[in-house]
């Protein structure tokens, strides 16, 4: 049941909710939250910042590498310090004054086995724990390997399980699109679109008429053009267009997509794209459309891929616009349209001049 | 728990007032009043600074001849004063991306500044598929701005202000919650029918439609006029002209609004083969109004729906 309290404070949903300035943008690694409450409407899509911002995203950590010598464990004792004389450490037939020349080498001898003796262990330590060095290292090495086969892998494994799905998706959007490009191209003296807005399954239109009779003209008109489409009228309303009565008609049609065929290729270029948001920035500037609005949606993990939704509001000429469609429907199997919309800019109907449109897309990401 | 409730139902050109005390889960009329604006709200009235305070001072009188004290005052608005929309949108968009779409729908029925109206997506939502389905509302910032100024003015306070299609809806789903298919309210206004469609589910629709194209009061028409036009109505709601198929099969048709007469029953029966009935509470045992004093009778309900349904809608 719809409860809604005009007067309430504005905590809930049922409230006023539009902001009264821009949106702010959304992090690519926050999930998407609550609306939040607002005063007014916030229909400025002027912003063309993108809000695929990689900033938060963490470096990948590099992998430390141990030296396989630390010199703080290094036990190499100084020689010590002899008295500067001409003799040698072992001894020699020098005169050294009033010592015992016996009890000095005694000394020298026992330094010098205790010397050889920390060497040896010294040795010892070394080889057995640059053994297991090596043993670690080597057994790192293989679990490296192993986890990037593994990941290679899987990565193969998630590319043929998204074959099919490239494949449906060049076929859905190549069918919007050339649905699109013919239903523009019928032109009709009785009506004119003013909105056209298709998903996957359906086509919605609403067109402006000056009188029912009229909108009936053009319902049979398209039935005769498009009659395997089966469009039909869903609602009509008057309305006042600059003083005069105009009438404005909702139509619908059930769209079959095409089943695209198992063997049809896609290109392996075509299949990832590291940064979509540039991608699809890059084409519309190829094409002459600018891209006004720019939000990323869900993010739904799945295995050895992710479906990433896109929300984006385009403007151009109808020519680039159109063009810019036939691009993306065709090169980007990685995408899938799930609606979009066109409609005209300042005019009621869709003309040559300039046209907006809001796409709503999914991004098939591999991991 | 005891408490008291003025409801209120604004109307362009008159108000229809109740006062319902609640007493140990007995809800007692103690008053139902129908009376005329000062001045009828339209385009040009309601920007003039008199008309509020004309029609701010004939509430605050009202108020203090009630019975009870300190009431929780509501009141419900002209579902002319509003437009409501359903949008549909894709399931996979998050709630926070509704407005977009919503002000996308409202930009094609606005023809001017979308900063005057407020919006508002209450909550409500159907699903097919991978559509879903919700509702926006909208009405002028200063249209709203006048009520409030009525209110302050009255020093009302009211704690709900809500369209009437919505309450009315409500309370039509809690008297007859056994009901299934599609059910169409229609109430009776000065000028035309609020017709409210609605299902087991939730509300469906809303439209006004005027009884002629010369927008002329019901008082003005002759009966045999008013039931053509009722036979009219319902065909037209149901198959809309040059549509290819019925947009609505309606089940049933529920009658109410002040300036409705019992008397038309008869004749309005013959002329729908559908089952029609009063909008009122004989047959409803889930729900105790009791008309207490001689303010109302049982068989006035019907003329009360909409300021009574904004008192139980919210409980």
């Amino acid at each position: 049941m719809v409860k809604i309290n005009l007067k309430k404070p504005q905590t809930t949903p049922e409230e006023d909710i539009f902001p009264p300035g821009r949106e702010e943008p959304k992090k690519y690694s926050t999930p998407a939250g609550p609306s939040r409450r607002k005063d007014t409407i916030d229909l400025s899509f002027d912003s063309t910042e993108s809000f695929f911002d990689k900033t938060e995203m963490e470096p990948p950590l590099e992998e430390k590498i141990e030296p396989f010598v630390d010199e703080s464990d290094t036990v190499v004792r100084k020689k010590e310090e002899i008295p500067e004389t001409n003799s040698t450490f072992l001894g020699s037939e020098r005169d050294i004054g009033y010592k015992n020349p016996f009890v000095q080498n005694k000394i020298f001898y026992i330094l010098g086995i205790v010397a050889i003796f920390l060497i040896v262990i010294i040795f010892v330590i070394m080889k057995f724990w640059g053994a297991d060095k090596e043993l670690r290292t080597a057994s790192e090495i293989a679990a490296e390997r192993l986890l990037s086969e593994e990941a290679a892998s899987e990565k193969s494994t998630s590319e043929s399980l998204l074959m099919p799905v490239f494949r449906q998706n060049v076929s859905t959007n190549q069918t919007l699109n050339d649905q699109l490009q013919k239903l523009l191209e019928h032109q009709s003296a009785t009506a004119k679109y003013s909105l056209i807005v298709m998903t996957p399954s359906e086509i919605n239109m609403t067109i402006l008429a000056a009188s029912r009779d009229d909108v009936a003209r053009f319902h049979l008109d398209l039935k005769k053009a498009f009659p395997e489409l089966g469009f039909d009228i869903v609602s009509v309303q008057s309305k006042l267009e600059n003083g005069h009565p105009m009438i404005y008609a909702d139509l619908s049609a059930e769209l079959k997509g095409a089943t695209a065929a198992a063997s049809a290729p896609i290109e392996p270029a075509t299949r990832k794209i590291d940064d979509i948001s540039r991608e699809l920035r890059r084409l519309a500037e190829q094409h002459g459309v600018g891209i006004q609005y720019w939000k990323e949606g869900k993010n739904i993990p799945q295995k050895g891929y992710e479906e990433v939704f896109y929300y984006i509001q385009a403007s151009g000429s109808r020519a680039n616009l159109l063009n810019f469609f036939s691009d993306l429907s065709r090169q980007y199997p990685m995408l899938k349209i799930n609606k979009f919309s066109i409609y005209p800019d300042n005019l009621d109907t869709i003309s040559d001049k300039k046209l907006s449109s809001r796409l709503n897309l999914t991004y098939y990401r591999m991991n | 728990m005891n408490r008291d409730i003025s409801s209120i139902s604004l109307q362009e050109d008159f108000l229809l007032w109740v006062d319902v005390a609640v007493r140990n889960g007995l809800w007692e009329l103690r008053r139902a009043l129908s009376e005329s604006l000062p001045v009828s709200i339209n385009q040009q009235t309601y920007r003039e600074p008199t008309t509020a305070r004309q029609i701010a001072k004939q509430l605050s009188e009202l108020l203090q001849k009630s019975e009870l004290d300190s009431p929780s005052v509501r009141l419900t608005l002209p579902g002319r004063f509003f437009l409501v929309k359903k949008v549909k949108v894709p399931a996979a968009i998050s709630p926070s991306d509704y407005q977009d779409f919503v002000a996308f729908e409202f930009e094609k029925i606005w023809n001017e500044d979308r900063n005057n109206y407020h919006v508002y997506l209450p909550e409500f939502s159907r699903q097919n598929g991978h559509i879903k389905e919700i509702l926006a509302l909208a009405i002028r910032k200063e249209v709203l701005g006048f009520i409030e100024e009525i209110a302050q003015m009255a020093n009302l306070n009211p704690e709900i202000i809500t369209p009437a299609y919505f309450t009315v809806e409500e309370f039509f789903r809690k008297t007859h919650p056994d009901l299934t298919g599609l059910n169409l309210l229609l109430g009776w206004q000065r000028h035309g029918y609020d017709i409210i469609i609605s299902d087991e589910h939730n509300f469906v629709s809303y439209q006004f439609r005027p009884y002629n194209t010369n927008f002329d009061d019901i008082d003005k028409l002759e009966e045999e006029e008013l039931i053509s036009g009722f036979e009219a109505v319902v065909e037209e709601i149901q198959h809309p002209p040059i549509l290819d198929k019925n947009v609505y099969s309606v089940q049933g048709i529920y009658l109410y609004g002040f300036h409705f007469k019992p008397s038309w029953m008869a004749l309005l029966k013959a002329q729908v083969p559908i089952s029609l009935q009063l909008f009122n509470l004989d047959e409803v045992t889930s729900l105790k109004l009791q008309p207490a004093g001689e303010h109302i009778k049982t068989d006035q309900i019907h003329q009360f729906i909409e300021p009574i349904s904004n008192v139980m809608a919210f409980e």
